[in-house]
């Protein structure tokens, strides 16, 4: 029986592609491969969404992209965290477990 | 905006992969990889392919999203549809070049007009700060403005509200450079003006006011136009000279360009200090007061209204100590009066062309703003009814994502290319429609030259015309695209039983029927009223009549005290000669040529005893015996002058009929002795003949018998300016060449300009000519465009309801009953646009009444046989899809798409 998939919250996907490319660069894919393994699949990334929610991030500056070679041997697009990226990415995993401290007392003690 | 993305969206634009090939490139790679893990949990390679697909979701989403992350993916866009928008014109060129020409008309006559205005009343003078620079300005009872006399300059410089002031005279000279003799403006300036203006100087020096003095060097410094056109831009250049009659100036500097004179339209190349000009009092005595145009610098930190306040509380001073010694009582009384007042005089000196040609320049101007956003709807119209052929593919994108913007782009394109052409063309051949303008005008006015300057104001101006235009494409583009985007267009598209919604089209027709309308009115209108103005009885028979304007030879006629005692058996010997030339009937000389300039206004009274009665005004010409005759004006009463008469006799004067009666209501005016103005020599002259009422100016239209008294040029031959031959032929055939001859051999003049009254008389009127030829080209060309639009808009129509009419026909409508619903519309959108057309070309006649002469309605006539051509327009139109429609079988017309 397989777990039920849920879809990503507004706005976490940013905070997930941030977070996964922490070790290094990935492409889309792999991105992707490893939220959903990270999750235990629990979550399932968009994938319609995952590649706007990339070249976003790059206008952005928080991430740079560079032709790479994939696992097959193709060309890839890989992305790496900038700089700027890394100060985002603290402010928003911050921001974030804020956000579910404060949701985890409400449910607690409400 | 982020560097970071600025930088990614240039190199998006300069990358030789394109961004399209770079994203597919990566989401295939993303499904090949997703393929390939299927595969490995054991899939085989066509279902984990479709696995990896269903996936990924929709992929033309996920592309089109990141596009959209690119907010200048519109170029990107627009270059991917530009070809198709290029090759789709280039396939209906006769409606590409007629779109390129209507607009770069539209945009080149804007253009032309604006920067014919911009030289004439915008530009301001080349000099720093020029709008600190104002004019003080003296004005007589009659408003007349004018100059002072230069030693007000002494008390105004002590004036705390100027930093600087300067007078200056103009004149029109021949001068002498390197033995050849040149008809050039020249300027003669007070000590201070150089600083005060601060023209800036390329070579040598600027005058100063050690400069300023008699019994100083005789000096004077050129314009840089000058000092290449006559020196060859040498360095030599100082220390030579220029001859003014017998008086050699030394050039000392060069000014540097682009500075080429304070008077506007008429370069002053050559400048001296103002007390070394040539002339000396009628006692012999050399002058120190000259009559100047007075500029002044207002002092840092003070407006304008704060200068003209000083010089009023200054004004009985600056008067008095200039009012000129010579003058009599009278004429100190009358300068002593004068109003002073304070104007700006950022962009120069001005005698006329300001006055006369301003309101007529707005008046173009307006009609070729009409006339743009005439070419502006055509085309937009056109353009909508073009891109309705596009809706299938327009469907088809918006289905597949596309944005709205998106659309609009697509749209847009097609026009942006006309749009291109058009304001390439429009900017070459409006500028060199001004040149065109202004050096007709130099035609009509001698010496006349402007330059047409592309600077900053023609500049901002093309590009708001531009933009005024883009944005009307823009909004036509927008509104399509939103009407594509609301209707279900795949659904509908070519099985339309239904009319398409054509309303824009329609409200656009309207408006173009009526500014058509409007156009064509004040055409009829400027047109009657150009009829009426040659229509008026001038009083004078200008056919087979010759002016030519007398030119002094060096050193000819300067020294007036000389000339005085010669002039007059000087020109009775010429005359005589001309009039023995065979083919000419008769011929004299006038001070003024007859409406190219019009003599000089006067106080006129009767005396009687030593009181004064019946004070008027009247223009002052002299004239020589003849005058009436050659003129084919009358002599009503009295006799003409006597080639004869001497100085010694009594003077005599003749004057206009209405002057005639309004000195001396009740009887003859003849005998009557009156006085003109404050000279010593005309107070007191006999009425000698009375003529008839002549208007030899046109100046006001509206009143076309001038009060005229003309003095007897033997007893007063200190003209005012350079004599004009006045010769009628018997034929329309000049012996010009010898005319010339004669003159020359004469001894002391040349002919410099030489041209039938006719053409006189034409460029009296050039402004109301100007407006009624272009109204009319205008009114054409709207009423052109007008009936293309209709023609469009209803062949497009019947056409399109080609499968509605077949099932109408199908089910037993008739022909007529078909052609009455089609021109039922016609008819009402017709009807909208003469009804706003009428109340635009009413509302016209008011705005225009001043630059009209005796129009009191526009001509009807005119407007029905609009209305008419635009109504067979539509009839044409409708009929030949109608008959088509009509005569297919309707199995047929309900395939039809």
């Amino acid at each position: 029986m397989a777990v039920p998939k849920l879809d990503l919250l507004q706005g976490t996907l940013d905070l997930l592609i941030l977070r996964t490319l922490v070790n290094g660069p990935r492409h889309g894919w792999s991105i992707s491969e490893r939220i959903q393994e990270i999750s235990e699949d629990v979550l399932q990334v968009n994938q319609g969404s995952l590649y706007p929610a990339l070249h976003r991030l790059e206008h952005q500056g928080w991430i740079e992209a560079d032709w790479g070679i994939s696992e097959l041997g193709r060309r890839a697009r890989f992305y790496d965290l900038t700089k700027a990226g890394r100060k985002q990415l603290e402010i928003e995993a911050e921001q974030w477990s804020r956000l579910t401290r404060a949701i985890g007392r409400v449910l607690e003690m409400a | 905006m982020r560097w970071q993305s600025l930088r990614l969206r240039v190199r998006t634009l300069f990358r030789q992969r394109p961004f399209e090939a770079d994203l597919a490139d990566e989401l295939s790679s993303h499904i090949e990889l997703q393929t390939r893990k299927y595969i490995d949990e054991g899939l085989d390679s066509q279902q984990a392919y479709r696995r990896a697909r269903i996936d990924f979701g929709a992929i033309e989403e996920a592309r089109e999203s990141c596009r959209e992350v690119d907010r200048w993916r519109l170029l990107d866009v627009a270059s991917r549809n530009g070809g198709q928008s290029f090759r789709s014109l280039a396939k209906s060129p006769a409606f590409a070049l007629t779109a390129v020409l209507i607009l770069s008309v539209g945009i080149g006559a804007n253009l032309a007009v604006f920067s014919t205005i911009d030289a004439l009343l915008l530009r301001p003078l080349p000099l720093p700060e020029a709008n600190q620079l104002v004019e003080i300005v003296s004005r007589d009872k009659h408003g007349q403005a004018g100059g002072l006399f230069s030693p007000a300059l002494e008390p105004l410089s002590q004036n705390k509200s100027f930093s600087g002031v300067c007078g200056v005279s103009t004149h029109y000279d021949a001068i002498e450079i390197g033995g050849t003799l040149r008809k050039l403006g020249t300027a003669a300036f007070s000590g201070d003006c150089f600083q005060t203006l601060g023209i800036p100087i390329a070579r040598g020096r600027a005058l100063n006011p050690a400069d300023d003095h008699l019994g100083a060097e005789h000096v004077a410094v050129i314009t840089d136009a000058l000092w290449h056109s006559q020196f060859g831009g040498r360095d030599d250049v100082l220390g030579q000279s220029v001859r003014m009659g017998s008086t050699d100036y030394t050039i000392v500097g060069v000014t540097a360009a682009p500075f080429s004179g304070l008077l506007l339209g008429f370069p002053e190349p050559i400048i001296i200090p103002l007390l070394q000009q040539f002339d000396l009092l009628p006692n012999g005595s050399p002058r120190t007061s000259y009559y100047v145009s007075v500029l002044a610098r207002r002092a840092p930190g003070v407006p304008e209204s704060e200068a003209a306040a000083s010089i009023l509380v200054q004004r009985r001073t600056l008067l008095e100590q200039s009012v000129p010694q010579h003058y009599s009582p009278a004429g100190k009384t009358q300068y002593l009066s004068l109003g002073l007042t304070v104007s700006s005089g950022a962009s120069g000196l001005d005698y006329f062309l300001r006055d006369r040609f301003s309101r007529p320049l707005y008046a173009v101007f307006g009609l070729c703003g009409a006339m743009l956003l005439m070419a502006c709807l055509n085309l937009s119209s056109l353009l909508l009814a073009r891109s309705f052929r596009r809706r299938q593919e327009v469907g088809i994108r918006l289905a597949l994502g596309a944005t709205l913007s998106h659309v609009v782009c697509i749209l847009f394109i097609e026009s942006f290319f006309l749009v291109i052409a058009g304001t390439v063309i429009g900017i070459v051949g409006g500028l060199a429609g001004a040149r065109v303008i202004l050096a007709r005008a130099g035609a009509m006015f001698g010496n006349f030259y402007l330059d047409v300057g592309v600077d900053l104001r023609v500049l901002m101006f093309v590009l708001a015309t531009v933009g005024a235009v883009v944005s009307v494409f823009v909004l036509a583009s927008l509104w399509q695209a939103r009407r594509l985007a609301g209707n279900d267009t795949l659904k509908q598209s070519g099985r339309g039983l239904v009319a398409p919604n054509t309303a824009a089209q329609k409200i656009l027709l309207s408006v173009q029927i009526a500014l058509t309308l409007a156009l064509i009115a004040g055409s009829a209108l400027f047109n009657a009223s150009l009829r009426n103005t040659y229509s008026i009885d001038f009083g004078v028979k200008p056919q087979h009549v010759w002016t030519a304007l007398l030119t002094p030879q060096p050193g000819g006629y300067r020294n007036p005290m000389y000339w005085q005692r010669s002039a007059v058996p000087y020109y009775r010997g010429l005359l005589d000669k001309i009039e023995a030339l065979p083919g000419v009937a008769s011929a004299s000389l006038s001070d003024n040529i007859p409406f190219f300039n019009n003599g000089y206004r006067a106080d006129i009274s009767v005396v009687n005893g030593g009181e004064l009665e019946r004070a008027t005004q009247a223009r002052i010409t002299g004239v020589a015996d003849g005058y009436f005759t050659t003129l084919g004006a009358r002599l009503i009463a009295g006799e003409d002058f006597h080639r004869a008469s001497l100085a010694t006799d009594e003077p005599g004067v003749i004057v206009t009929q209405s002057l005639a009666r309004q000195i001396s209501p009740k009887r003859s005016a003849l005998g009557l002795h009156i006085r003109i103005g404050t000279q010593p020599d005309l107070q007191r002259l006999r009425i000698v003949g009375i003529s008839n009422d002549m208007d030899t100016s046109l100046a006001d239209l509206n009143d076309t018998k001038p009060f005229l008294a003309f003095l007897n040029f033997w007893q007063h031959p200190d003209l005012q300016g350079y004599p004009a031959l006045l010769i009628k032929t018997r034929s329309s055939d000049l012996a010009a060449a010898a005319i010339r001859r004669i003159v020359e051999r004469q001894g002391y003049e040349f002919v410099e300009r030489l041209s039938p009254l006719t053409t006189e008389i034409d460029n009296a009127v050039v402004e109301n000519r100007l407006l009624a030829y272009l109204s009319a080209a205008f009114g054409c060309l709207a009423l052109l465009m007008a009936a293309v639009g209709l023609f469009g808009l209803l062949s497009y129509q019947v056409a399109s309801r080609t499968a509605e009419i077949g099932i109408r026909m199908a089910l037993g409508a008739r022909q007529q009953q078909i052609r009455r619903l089609i021109f039922g519309q016609t008819v009402k959108l017709l009807l909208a646009g003469v009804l706003a057309g009428a109340a635009l070309s009413f509302a016209l006649q008011k705005v225009l009444g001043n630059l009209l002469y005796g129009i009191t309605l526009g001509n009807p006539g005119v407007l029905f046989l609009s209305i008419l051509v635009l109504l067979c327009a539509a009839l044409i139109a409708a009929t030949i899809p109608l008959r088509r429609a009509t005569h297919i079988n309707p199995i047929e017309a309900l395939r039809s798409e």
